[in-house]
């Protein structure tokens, strides 16, 4: 009972405990739906971190695909340098004596008697009795 | 039993006298809304308030005063359907006084001082608690108060003219 109390007489108590005897209505709450409420009220500061999060990782991505990537730039001073194998390049191989080039050189210079001998190899009669 | 619960329990014990203190600005429906608000809020909060009636108390108030503002006009109609039928309290056979009479009394005080009369009644709020939820000193409250419990006096002790003795 509050401090106060000293202050009014018995009389008066006595009227406090009379008005204490008449009853407020009833109200009817639902501890329920106040609960649900409650859960849906604290968790909307996680959704909404959550969506945001979401839509920011979301906005990003799609920007860093639609944006043109950046050309390589190179330094004003530079000289490529070309590498060659040796092994890997074509050799000039001397042309046959019997190629065409060659042979047309040869009778252009010298006529037939330029052409070198051709070693022809070993011909033999053929008859069709032999076959049989 | 978590915080909370135990909170609500708080609550759900005190919801008659919270639905009589919310009446004061609001009709019997809305003030079960903000009864409910008030205990979704309740259990809404991280940290339990460090004093869970004055908490409960001043967030009626403030949720009654902010409804009743911004339904002003239809508050006025439903408090003149209001008056002429008791709601604020219940008829019952061991009480002292007749309810209707007392609601009646309890209407003819001005606004302020029926608050402070509600709180210490039926919310049984010291005046420490009293003066703070009223936005008043400790010696205004309690002189508002001891003014009002003299006119609820002369007020329900004067016989009824119109009741009837059989």
């Amino acid at each position: 009972m509050p401090e106060q109390n000293n202050d009014l007489n018995s009389s008066d108590l006595e009227f406090e405990q009379a008005l204490r005897s008449i009853h407020p209505a009833i109200a009817h709450l639902s501890p329920i739906d106040a609960s649900f409420l409650a859960g849906r009220r604290s968790a909307r500061f996680q959704l909404h971190l959550w969506q945001s999060t979401a839509a920011i990782i979301l906005f990003l991505g799609i920007g860093s695909h639609l944006l043109p990537s950046k050309p390589a730039t190179l330094p004003t001073s530079f000289t490529p340098a070309i590498y060659s194998n040796p092994d890997l390049s074509p050799l000039v191989q001397p042309l046959s004596v019997h190629s065409v080039l060659m042979l047309e050189q040869a009778v252009q210079k010298n006529g037939l008697a330029g052409l070198s001998p051709t070693s022809l190899p070993d011909s033999h009669n053929f008859h069709s009795k032999s076959t049989l | 039993m978590s915080p909370h619960d135990h909170l609500a329990k708080l609550l759900l014990d005190r919801a008659g006298s919270l639905k009589l203190y919310a009446r004061q600005w609001l009709d019997a429906a809305s003030a079960e809304d903000v009864l409910q608000d008030a205990l979704t809020s309740l259990l809404a909060q991280r940290h339990a308030p460090t004093d869970p009636v004055a908490w409960m108390y001043r967030t009626v108030r403030n949720a009654a005063i902010d409804h009743a503002r911004a339904s002003a006009r239809r508050t006025r109609r439903e408090k003149t359907i209001a008056t002429n039928r008791p709601e604020w309290f219940t008829e019952s056979p061991d009480a002292l006084l007749d309810a209707a009479t007392a609601e009646r009394a309890l209407r003819d005080l001005p606004a302020d001082t029926r608050e402070i009369v509600i709180l210490r009644i039926w919310a049984d709020l010291n005046f420490a608690q009293i003066a703070e939820i009223a936005g008043m000193s400790l010696s205004a409250a309690h002189k508002k108060y001891t003014a009002a419990l003299k006119q609820l006096r002369t007020t329900l002790e004067t016989p009824c003219p119109n009741k009837t003795t059989t």
